[in-house]
């Protein structure tokens, strides 16, 4: 335990001097997500503004400033969410230095997910002042407060497990790159279902009625879904605790499946050369 | 004891080529020394010989599909994060220090990974970027150092947590003659002082002479030769008299004189 908290502050030591390097382009990255967010609203407000009988139904399940709050909430929580294989994992991977790595004294799996999980934290202190902005905006484009205390807690909550389901996924993804030699292609196919599942592009909740149970307990709900509906006060009666037991459940299982992954994978890793 | 005791390593590979059957390529073949702790090994050989695939076999990166290695009472690959613990590696072709940053925050990395405590840290750390003169360079990402500076920073990597075994996998490549010579002093004044043991692989004999105590040759997968280097040149340097091959004949002919006998 001690070791692993070792390892994951070393890391994220690294990868925040790494982001405080390259904080130009970090920086741009929240200013491109603050501009996203505000068209995403004028869209969303079009929509409610124009609902007619048939649609406003489809609206029924989110009030237009719980989606504005969604919004805002995710361009920061989106920066969790791995878009990719660890850049630095992905070039070891690709050119042979695996096995450089396989000399320090520490688990391969317990490394990475450090790195994994760190750069992804540090992603989110640079997105995280986009809701900083977002409280100074005015009339529908403001971010609204959470709908309670007990809701904000939950939220912290449920958030903290988002943050190591969304490492567990990309270090599952990252076992199956070191398993299967699909090439870096392949690998972005998990990941990009796994982010249109989250609610990334459309909450969960304005999705279709009979899908809802599904959505709700397939593993990337816990993604953003899950934490901003305490935020926001869209859980239904009687989900709650089942959807943050979900959200755990998930991450155990992908921790335990990439670590059995890659431990396999370990023994007959090719370091080509050198 | 020895420190380190191999028992007919053997290691092959599987390619798969296009539209070809895979090919099975013994990159060792029972292969078997010991070494005592302190002790200073050249290993040498032409490319594809088995070197690398021998150290990443030491170090536990590798495991092999027949005999069995002891290194101070461990199997490297089944017992690997407390044996790499007592380890140093140096890769000549890879790095070792994040790309990204100054060789310092490596350091630092290394510090927490190995749990080297912060006196200790404190004090090798300053010893050893001492020796190796690269004060200068602690705060410049690894991206922009030399080909000579990093690898003398990534040799600091290597010793920090004081390791009982050095491996080094062509240290001196692409190195300048002044950083190769500076090398060598360090690894040699290392060995004296702390008793490290290591075991280097090289095409430069000239990194043999200088520095190790005992040559091991290695070809096609087999130890060949394993002694001192003398008896090894007065072997293999055609006929003429040892003042003669002293003064008169390169090593690196006697070296490939001997491939070519050898047939490797
Ligand atoms: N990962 C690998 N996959 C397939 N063949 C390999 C691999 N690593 C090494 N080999 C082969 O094993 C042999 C020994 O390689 P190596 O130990 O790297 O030689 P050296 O370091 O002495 O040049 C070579 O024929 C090489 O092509
Ligand atoms: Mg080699």
């Amino acid at each position: 335990m001690t070791r692993s908290l070792k390892a994951f502050a070393a890391m994220f030591k690294i990868e925040f001097f790494k982001g405080i390097q390259y904080r130009t382009a970090a920086a741009v990255n929240s200013v491109v997500g603050l501009f996203w967010g505000i068209i995403e609203i004028a869209v969303f407000s079009a929509f409610y503004l124009y609902a007619n009988d048939k649609t406003a139904a489809f609206f029924a399940s989110l009030t237009l400033r719980q989606v504005v709050t969604h919004v805002w909430l995710r361009q920061a929580v989106i920066a969790f969410h791995p878009q990719n294989i660890e850049e630095d994992i992905r070039g070891k991977i690709n050119n042979g230095d695996v096995g450089v790595e396989l000399v320090r004294p520490v688990p391969l799996y317990l490394l990475w997910f450090s790195k994994t999980a760190a750069s992804r934290l540090v992603l989110f202190l640079f997105r995280g002042t986009i809701i900083l902005f977002s409280m100074f905006l005015s009339g529908i484009y403001k971010i609204s407060a959470p709908v309670s205390v007990t809701g904000f807690l939950l939220f912290l909550v449920s958030l903290v497990s988002a943050f190591f389901l969304c490492a567990a996924f990309g270090m599952f993804v990252t076992s199956l790159r070191l398993a299967v030699d699909w090439g870096d292609g392949l690998t972005y196919i998990p990941l990009i279902a796994a982010n249109v599942l989250s609610g990334s592009y459309l909450p969960l909740q304005l999705w279709p009625d009979f899908m809802q149970k599904f959505l709700l307990y397939q593993p990337f709900a816990g993604y953003l879904d899950i934490p901003l509906r305490f935020y926001i006060g869209s859980v239904k009666a009687g989900e709650a605790l089942p959807s943050l037991i979900a959200q755990v459940l998930w991450t155990v299982f992908f921790i335990a499946a990439g670590n059995i992954i890659t431990a396999k994978n370990v023994k007959n890793i090719i370091v080509q050369g050198g | 004891m020895p420190q380190i005791e191999l028992c007919e390593i053997s290691k092959s590979f599987t390619v798969r080529r296009k539209k070809a059957a895979a090919q099975v390529i013994r990159a060792l073949y029972k292969v078997s020394f010991t070494i005592e702790e302190g002790a200073l090994i050249g290993l040498i050989g032409p490319n594809g010989a088995g070197k690398s695939t021998l150290v990443k076999v030491m170090s536990g990166i590798l495991t092999p599909e027949g005999g069995t290695c002891v290194i101070s009472g461990r199997v490297p690959w089944k017992q690997r994060t407390a044996h790499v613990a007592e380890i140093g590696v140096v890769f000549g072709q890879r790095s070792q220090l994040w790309w990204d940053v100054p060789p310092n925050d490596s350091y630092d990395l290394l510090k927490d990974i190995y749990a080297i405590k912060t006196p200790a840290f404190n004090k090798r750390l300053s010893e050893l970027t001492g020796a190796m003169d690269i004060g200068g360079l602690l705060n410049t990402p690894v991206r922009q150092l030399s080909l000579g500076q990093r690898m003398r920073c990534e040799i600091v990597a290597a010793l920090l947590h004081s390791p009982k075994i050095l491996f080094l996998d062509e240290p001196t490549i692409g190195l300048d003659a002044v950083s190769k010579l500076a090398l060598r002093d360090f690894l040699k004044e290392e060995n004296k002082k702390s008793g490290v043991t290591m075991i280097l692989t090289t095409h430069d004999m000239t990194d043999v002479e200088a520095l190790c105590s005992r040559v091991m040759v290695i070809g096609r997968g087999n130890i060949l030769y394993n002694g001192n280097l003398e008896t090894l040149k007065q072997t293999y340097s055609s006929e003429k008299p040892a003042e003669v091959i002293q003064i008169y004949q390169n090593i690196d002919e006697i070296i490939a004189n001997m491939y070519r006998e050898m047939k490797i």
